[in-house]
């Protein structure tokens, strides 16, 4: 499938902020110019963009504004080329045992807490509910998902960027950040290798996906010799070429598409615009 | 020479017993040589290029008699219809037709694609620039650009720096030049972004092709353009100050004696919006007003066809009669929109041009997709003696001077000529560039009764509104004479209709975001 992408976010300033430092992931980890045919991304007020690699291979943009300004807009547009990694069907018939002898340092990370996943004796005890005699890691992922999905209230406005998996277990609603923090916690309290994608929804004609308004989060699971494969609790759909996945890592602190710091006022943030449009790339 | 045989040496498109059926008729093309140099439509001679096939058939099924018929139809359409422009400094008359060649000029899909990404590429790039040397001016104390390069261009306005501009697009219509060297490959020759005319010749165009040869143009998917007198308001409508829902717009021209009147008048018929001189606004408050048969009407957005020099007697040229006194201080506040904006020649300089690289690669953190023309800088002190000791294999281009005036064609210059402009360029350094000789890529041209090769650049729209916008086409310009490289239309050049396929197959190839 062929998608283009429009994601303007403006920030509008109640007083001159200053000394603002950012980091930007949209542009796709995996950028092959074969797949991404067309990306730019415009920051204003103007400033010298550069980038770099981090530790989950996302492509980084950062900019520094030191000068007083009212204003900040962040805008990035591309047409990308997606393809379904289940084109040949569930990666079924790979077992929980095979995660017996451990995982090697580039997939530990994805098993351990962070920031906003925290591994609780209860979401560890949902967790083996859920799975109940299940042996196939495929199998019981999709479980989860689904149990997330019909269990928790998707509530837009009730949480925030910065909503803990404590809380979302508390409240047990929430979009789809929270939905994905939930699913990795209980994911990884049975051992399976679980990661968060921040990226794009296609909502095609007739479709009522969850999240294609916004940028959009979901869960990735590890399978041993076989990689990495995309749920969407949000949707309880698999990830297929709907999904764009832009940014990858523990949580949304290692994913967020916007994140940095800058000088002024508390609450110096008056207005939050975003406008996001997946569209299918094809003649108007 | 002897003749090849028809069909063996001379095989235009499939080989198939049909198509040979026409190869053995008296051909358009049959001694049309593409020489060295790049050729649009035959990859080598009698080898036509995929894109063209259909219409060199059909172009090779007519006779030279059937042919000349309908470009003489064409040619008396647009003199019927007024689309003429003047030529300044020419005693002929002062209103000339601007000379259409017939066969289309074609862009396959793919290479449109590669077009599109670039020039948004770069006018993302050039507002960036312009928002950044009126305000904070990065670019410019990080090193990158040399302060001297920008503020000395004669079009920035120091006095604009500090003022907002609505939604800080700076550049709202741009026709950039586009020319291929020998290997087929575009480069950027020039941006315009004060006030680029031919998009009307553009539109006038596909009408001509239209009525001339209206089978063929719809034999083939080509892309529309008629979209652009919409797309133009729409961008215009954006500029609009906050909280007015239904905008008025005006076309401000010089006048009737204006080289580009035509366009201009035309361009706000396909608006539906009214078009004015400066006698007919006038200010009220901070608020500029339109005189009218039913009284004042605010104007809230106005597509200025007037250089800055003009367009306001109290901040600019005191003696100028064309512009509104105190049309800029109302822009500064807000009330009223501009397009293009004020001071936005600085970026289309020619010595700034130089460093658009440098300009994409800094605020935008990637390569050029379009290349520039390498360019010696008459400030650089070697460069500039590159330039003095090669003034026979250059081109040298005044910074500030468009149209094709005010340059210097090395190897067809006379002696006299290069010693003029040595001492010129030693005397003002600052004033000149100088550039390669390229040699453009070739275009069959109908010359009464043939085809020729004449040299050829393009000059696509882009509208930079809520979102950027390439219109898919542009105005394909010819340079008539024979070896000509100069395409402007002031100095002689004519024009083609400019077809931009799209491919079904691949549909990403030609809709980029934002289109």
């Amino acid at each position: 499938m062929h998608l283009r992408i429009f994601h303007r976010t403006r920030y509008v300033y109640r007083t001159a902020v200053s000394q603002s430092h950012n980091e930007l992931r949209f542009r796709p980890a995996s950028d092959n110019p074969r797949r991404l045919k067309f990306f730019l991304l415009k920051v204003e007020p103007p400033s010298r963009l550069r980038h770099f690699r981090d530790e989950h291979y996302n492509y980084v943009h950062w900019f520094e504004i030191p000068e007083p300004h009212h204003e900040l807009l962040i805008e990035a547009s591309m047409v990308i080329q997606t393809t379904s990694p289940y084109a040949n069907g569930e990666p079924m018939g790979i077992l929980l045992d095979s995660l017996k002898g451990g995982v090697d340092e580039q997939i530990s990370p994805f098993l351990l807490p962070s920031r906003y996943v925290s591994l609780d004796p209860e979401v560890w005890r949902l967790a083996v509910d859920i799975r109940q005699d299940r042996q196939d890691i495929f199998e019981t992922a999709l479980a989860i998902m689904h149990h997330v999905h019909d269990h928790w209230e998707y509530a837009p406005n009730t949480t925030h960027a910065a909503t803990h998996l404590k809380d979302v277990m508390a409240t047990r609603q929430g979009v789809c950040q929270d939905f994905t923090h939930l699913m990795i916690g209980l994911l990884r309290s049975l051992g399976i290798p679980a990661r968060y994608v921040s990226g794009y929804l296609f909502n095609g004609p007739g479709a009522h996906l969850r999240g294609a308004q916004a940028s959009h989060a979901w869960c990735e699971v590890w399978l041993p010799g076989t990689g990495w494969f995309g749920l969407d609790p949000t949707n309880a759909t698999l990830a297929d070429d709907r999904h764009v996945k832009i940014a990858t890592g523990r949580d949304y602190d290692d994913a967020a598409p916007i994140s940095g710091t800058m000088s002024g006022p508390p609450n110096a943030t008056a207005r939050l615009e975003v406008t996001v449009r997946v569209e299918e790339a094809t003649m108007d | 020479m002897p003749v090849p045989e028809r069909g063996e040496t001379f095989l235009i498109g499939p080989s198939s017993a049909k198509y040979r059926h026409y190869l053995l008729m008296p051909s358009l093309f049959q001694d049309y040589a593409p020489e060295s140099f790049f050729d649009e439509v035959f990859s080598a001679p009698g080898q036509v290029r995929p894109h063209y096939e259909a219409v060199v058939q059909a172009v090779d099924r007519m006779t030279p008699e059937e042919f000349a018929s309908k470009q003489l139809g064409a040619d008396a359409a647009f003199l019927k219809q007024g689309v003429t422009f003047t030529v300044y400094g020419d005693d002929q008359g002062t209103e000339r037709i601007f000379p259409f060649d017939l066969m289309p000029r074609i862009i396959p899909s793919a290479e449109w694609a590669h077009i599109e990404a670039g020039l948004i590429q770069r006018i993302t790039a050039l507002n960036l620039f312009l928002h950044d040397v009126y305000h904070a001016q990065h670019i410019i104390n990080d090193g990158t650009i040399d302060r001297e390069s920008v503020e000395t261009a004669s079009h920035f306005r120091q006095a604009f720096r500090g003022v907002k501009v609505p939604h800080n697009i700076y550049v709202h219509i741009c026709g950039t030049d586009l020319v291929r060297d020998d290997q087929g490959v575009y480069h950027v020759l020039e941006d315009n972004g004060r006030c680029p005319s031919g998009a009307s010749y553009l539109l006038e165009n596909r009408q001509a092709m239209k009525r001339a040869l209206p089978n063929l143009l719809h034999s083939l998917p080509v892309r529309p353009v008629d979209t652009y007198g919409s797309l133009l308001r729409e961008t215009l409508a954006h500029l609009a100050p906050p909280g007015v829902i239904d905008p008025v717009i005006v076309v401000l021209t010089p006048g009737v004696f204006n080289s580009a009147y035509f366009e201009h008048a035309y361009l706000a018929r396909q608006m539906g919006v009214p078009i004015v001189e400066g006698r007919d606004l006038i200010m009220r408050g901070d608020c500029v007003f339109m005189r009218t048969t039913k009284g004042l009407v605010q104007v809230h957005v106005i597509y200025r066809r007037i250089d800055d020099d003009f367009l306001d007697p109290l901040v600019f040229r005191e003696d100028s009669l064309l512009g509104v006194p105190g049309l800029v201080e109302s822009y500064r506040k807000g009330c009223v929109a501009l397009a293009n904006s004020i001071g936005t020649g600085v970026a289309d300089d020619k010595a700034v041009y130089a460093y658009v690289p440098k300009m994409i690669k800094y605020y935008l953190d990637q390569d050029p997709i379009l290349p520039n023309v390498h360019t010696f800088l008459g400030t650089e002190e070697a460069e500039r003696s590159h330039i003095v000791a090669n003034l026979d294999k250059l081109v040298v281009k005044a910074v500030n001077e468009s149209g094709g005036y005010g340059m210097l064609m090395g190897p067809t210059s006379t002696e006299a000529e290069r010693d003029e402009f040595k001492r010129r360029i030693l005397a003002h350094p600052r004033n000149y560039i100088a550039q390669p000789v390229l040699q453009l890529s070739r275009h069959p041209v109908f010359m009464e009764d043939h085809f020729e090769g004449r040299h050829i650049d393009l000059r696509p729209y882009i509208l930079s509104g809520e979102q950027t916008k390439v219109l898919p086409g542009g105005l394909t310009r010819v340079a008539l004479r024979k070896g000509s490289l100069v395409v402007n239309s002031s100095q002689g050049g004519g024009s083609k209709d400019t077809w931009v396929l799209w491919d079904e197959e691949d549909p990403s190839a030609t809709a980029l975001p934002n289109v």
